[in-house]
């Protein structure tokens, strides 16, 4: 797939040279490009509604955005290996069950566990995915119809009875601090981009990752062994998701079947508009926090608009779109 | 050759899964024991929904305490109204008594129910009612629910202020009726505005999202809710908003709130929209089955109004410390259920 | 002599059992596993008769033929996350316009509704070969945007149909009966005559041929982008051809946003069980179809043996991982002979 990729950009890069000027001067920063876009989405919702410069208009971004922008770290570091995680949901809510049923044993404690649940579930998608080359989106599928279907006949059952989750976490999951201008999962998320950021460039599995996506064949015979990459990349999905989960779980207070399920679609949007490349190997987590920033600050815009689900649907859709059209161009050009 | 072993393993190793998950379920076809006892089928849609969960526990809690019902069959699954058909379709091929259905569509199922009627077996539509003729209905009247809310929530406005109109999911039927009760509500008090007006698609984190936007930018002076409540009432805190009157759904949260931050301000109601309607129409199906009594054709349960201002009794009297925070408090409707509690809350079937 | 002729022609003969069990196996295995679990379907309830055959055959064929175009986008390298969403743009289309229609314009408004959806959707696939977005990106926008138009044209679930429509698909003009005639024809004579086209004609080839590789594909002067618009549209047409029919079996459209994620997740399943490699070249859409008709015919037969629908779905997501791996493990293992 690799070698078909390079040598088909390779023809059209030959019919039609790199320009200069100020397009391959963005097109090599999409991140500026990025931070026009969120500009531009932001001054057209302040436009439609002058309160939402204030102060809190700002924290409820933030606070929107955050899960999203973590789910979609899961997503960015599955992409760059070529997988993905439709998973993801259902994890965040079996997270959110769990450490409601364990808060009687003390905070830490059930955070742990739920934590730990998360990534177990991923590893298990890293061992299908991996060791079994099962297709990610059928592995993580079937991983979520499973999880579906398991809570729901553990949450009459076994969990029965915890659905509230313990104040700490809903201070976390949708307080916030400085008046009122940060929230704390906000803190959470940006404790996340900086690992998640920091361990792509720095460390050895960072490498390991970006070479997996790129090119399996080349980091093979270089000695990386794809399957232990993999089955860590999927467990750190799992982890992710778990802490997403716990957060959302505070945010609205309690835990459902569906808790996390309205955040699925915008995780891998996140990534995508940020960047991240599903052929692998390309893209970085700094674009999907613009990403999940953008769709924040879209559904605000909204949200205020009064728009209909339909319409919703409709601009989410041009927007992924235009967005992934607009990057593809550009690393054409650069490529 | 490698690919026919495949196939071979791949089909061993699916039929072994479908045998080992068969022996969960034993079938106990034998009924001679001289009493007659009926089978009651369920068709479901929506998997995953709390209310819908609870429908069926008191459809299972009030076919275990009837002594006539010996088997009660779950037909559920996420499906649109073709789904619900040729689940419906199925049921009838079982040679089941009686369907108790939660429709997806009101007019699609006419003819599948029909079908079922010409084979003998008794159809009954819960929670939103089914044009076919030969359907008995048993649903809350969603347009009463809308109105009452939104008149109680008009007065303690003392007729005026910015509405913030939370409703449910955008197409759906009942949120259509609940929208003409809402409206002929309004129509009767001119200086009610509609600051906002979002579907919140019956689900707690969108409603959550909406609510804080919302509430922290635009000038709210009550809130109405299709029965995304509690999260919503988590957003004044997040929102540094004060509490505004809000009404809801008896969700169990939602009362534990308005019981427990009655003293901080916060002022609302709730509206009941009980999910055992399940089992008042499995009460309805067991007396027509066995001829005990006969009901009419419709049986629309009334919603009730309680706030915290002058009912905090009857609300302390509701909320269950056991329950889900999304479970609906409201249990038993007389005359019809004979259940207890403790029935609904094992959501046991007969013979589990 | 005679040993050193027969020798040959009987290892030919072998040979061309193994390449026929090769290129079929999987297909047929599909097939006869379904007839296995009619089979055991017929044992769980009372009476098995022409009124079981018609419900299984009618109200299967929206999973057909959403395998169907499933299969063919995944068969030329990619995936149609949005070809859910089409079935259900049909469907609402399709319901808002026919009712109270005479049955000459439903038939009319049905022709014009699947050739919308395949251009519709080739335009997509043009999209893809183009701008070289994912295919995953490109049919997750589609996926919104088809619904959200849904939506629009029908805003809640209603309209209808002309009773000849229904006949059509359902061998009835009320959608239920005893008549399986017309909806074996309808499953039958599409998949067949579709399957043909694929394997036999340069064009269905040359599908084959991107999916496998598409560069090998471009320098042996297959016209890639073509080839690609080709898949999406005929997977538009079939998923257009979808929504038709769910029209016909309900009597009405339903514009829900699940609807199409559950159709698009069910024909992905369908695809991978019906023997077509994700990230193609590779299968049969007849494979499709009858693993379409399987995953269909496991709700009624999990009912009729009391299974708690929960468990049910456990098994099927259990099911699809088990094959997989199964798969992936021999894969493994031809690979290391090799």
């Amino acid at each position: 797939m690799t070698e078909t990729e390079t040598s088909v950009r390779d023809d059209r890069a030959g019919a039609r040279p790199a320009e200069a000027g100020w397009a391959g001067y963005l097109s090599e920063r999409p991140l500026l490009v990025l931070g026009a876009v969120l500009a531009l989405l932001v001054v057209v919702t302040v436009a439609i509604e002058p309160g939402y410069l204030s102060v809190r208009g700002v924290r409820n971004t933030l606070l929107l955005a955050a899960p999203v922008g973590i789910l979609a770290a899961a997503q960015t570091v599955l992409m760059l290996t070529r997988g993905i995680d439709i998973s993801v949901a259902m994890v965040a809510t079996l997270a959110g069950y769990v450490v409601g049923s364990q808060a009687g044993t003390g905070l830490a404690y059930s955070i742990v566990v739920g934590l730990l649940v998360g990534a177990l579930i991923g590893a298990v998608n890293g061992v299908g995915v991996g060791v079994f080359r099962v297709h990610p989106l059928i592995m993580t599928l079937a991983m979520s119809a499973i999880l579906l279907g398991l809570l729901s006949q553990w949450a009459p059952t076994i969990f029965r009875g915890v659905t509230a989750v313990p104040p700490f976490l809903r201070t976390v999951g949708g307080g916030s601090f400085a008046g009122h201008l940060i929230p704390y999962n906000a803190l959470v998320w940006a404790a996340v981009a900086v690992v998640v950021i920091l361990g792509l460039r720095r460390s050895g599995l960072g490498r390991m990752i970006y070479a997996v996506g790129d090119n399996p064949t080349a980091a093979r015979l270089a000695g990386v062994r794809e399957w232990q990459v993999l089955l860590v990349v999927y467990a750190i999905s799992g982890l992710l998701a778990a802490v997403a989960g716990v957060l959302i779980a505070g945010q609205v207070g309690s835990v459902d079947l569906r808790l996390a399920e309205e955040f699925l679609l915008p995780s891998v949007a996140a990534a995508v508009i940020g960047g991240t490349s599903l052929f692998g190997g390309v893209g970085s987590y700094s674009g999907t926090i613009f990403g999940a920033l953008i769709l924040g600050v879209l559904n605000t815009m909204l949200t205020f608009l009064n728009a209909t689900q339909a319409m919703k649907q409709v601009v989410f859709g041009v927007i992924v779109l235009g967005l992934a059209w607009a990057y593809a161009a550009a690393q054409r050009r650069t490529g | 050759m490698v690919i026919r072993r495949s196939f071979q393993v791949g089909t061993g190793a699916m039929v072994l899964a479908l045998v080992l998950a068969g022996c969960g379920g034993g079938d106990d076809s034998g009924d001679g024991d001289g009493a007659e006892t009926f089978t009651i089928a369920v068709s479901n849609t929506l998997v995953g929904n709390q209310w819908r969960e609870q429908m069926v526990c008191a459809i299972n809690a009030q076919a275990r305490v009837s002594g006539v019902v010996d088997d009660v069959v779950l037909a559920n699954r996420d499906t649109d109204a073709s789904g619900q058909i040729s689940d419906l379709e199925g049921l009838i091929s079982q040679g089941v008594d009686a369907i108790i259905v939660n429709p997806a569509d009101r007019t699609a199922l006419d003819d599948v129910i029909a079908a079922a009627d010409e084979q003998g077996i008794l159809v009954i539509s819960v929670d939103q009612a089914v044009t076919a003729e030969a359907a008995y209905n048993v649903t809350n009247d969603q347009v009463a629910y809308a109105e009452l809310g939104a008149r109680w929530l008009f007065e303690q406005l003392g007729g005026s202020g910015d509405v913030l109109y939370m409703r449910g999911f955008d197409g759906h039927p009942a949120d259509a009726d609940r929208d003409e009760g809402f409206q002929q509500a309004l129509a009767d008090y001119p200086d009610i505005t509609i600051a906002n007006e979002v579907f919140t698609g019956w689900d707690p984190s969108t409603g959550a999202q909406q609510a804080l936007d919302i509430l922290s930018t635009t000038q709210v002076d009550g809130i109405w809710t299709s029965g995304i409540d509690y999260t919503v009432v988590e957003q004044f805190e997040a929102a540094g908003h004060p509490y505004v009157p809000i009404v809801g759904a008896d969700n169990n949260g939602f009362i534990q709130q308005l019981i427990e931050l009655e003293g901080e301000g916060l002022v609302g109601a709730i509206v009941t929209n009980p999910p055992p309607v399940g089992g008042v129409a499995t009460a309805i199906a067991t007396d027509l089955l066995t001829g005990a009594a006969e009901h009419p054709q419709d049986t629309l349960l009334t919603p009730e109004v309680f706030n915290n201002v002058d009912d905090l009794p009857a609300l302390e009297n509701l909320y269950l410390p056991e329950l889900a925070q999304g479970e609906s408090a409201t249990i038993e409707i007389a005359p019809w259920t004979t259940y207890t509690q403790q029935d609904v809350l094992d959501c046991k079937g007969p013979g589990e | 002599m005679s040993s050193e002729t027969s020798a040959p022609v009987r290892r030919g003969r072998a040979a061309s059992v193994r390449r026929w069990v090769r290129r079929r196996g999987w297909t047929a295995g599909v097939w006869l596993l379904l007839l296995a679990l009619i089979g055991w379907y017929t044992t769980l309830i009372p009476e098995f008769g022409e009124f079981e055959i018609t419900s299984i055959a009618k109200n299967s064929l929206p999973s057909v033929y959403l395998a169907l175009a499933q299969g063919v986008v995944v068969i030329s390298g990619g995936v149609d996350l949005g070809a859910g969403g089409l079935m259900v743009l049909s469907n609402s289309t399709a319901a808002a316009l026919m009712e109270g229609q005479p049955p000459e314009v439903t038939v009319l408004i049905a022709l014009a509704v699947v050739a919308g959806a395949a251009l519709l959707n080739g335009f997509v696939g043009w999209v893809i070969a183009v701008s070289r977005i994912p295919d995953i990106v490109v049919t997750l926008a589609t996926l919104f945007i088809f619904t959200g138009v849904a939506l629009m044209v029908l805003p809640s679930p209603g309209g209808g149909t002309s009773g000849q429509l229904r006949y059509a698909f359902t061998g009835s003009t009320t959608g239920i009966g005893t008549n399986f005639g017309p909806s074996l024809i309808a499953i039958a004579v599409p998949t067949l005559l579709f399957a043909a086209w694929l394997t036999r004609t340069r064009t269905g080839l040359s599908i084959y041929a991107i999916g496998s590789d598409d560069h090998a594909a471009y320098l042996s002067g297959v016209r890639v982008v073509r080839a690609k618009v080709t898949a999406y549209a005929t997977g538009g047409g079939f998923a257009g051809l979808a929504g038709v029919a769910l029209t016909a079996i309900a009597n009405s459209g339903d514009p829900r946003f699940d609807n199409a994620v559950n159709g698009t997740l069910n024909s992905l399943a369908a695809v991978v069980l019906g023997g077509i490699l994700l990230g193609g070249g590779v299968g049969s859409v007849v494979g499709a179809a009858g693993a379409g008709i399987i995953f269909f015919t496991l709700s009624p037969i999990l009912t009729a043996m009391g299974i708690d629908p929960n468990t049910a779905q456990v098994v099927r997501g259990g099911v699809i991982v088990a094959v997989m791996v199964v798969a992936g493990l021999l894969q493994l293992r031809r690979w290391r002979t090799q």
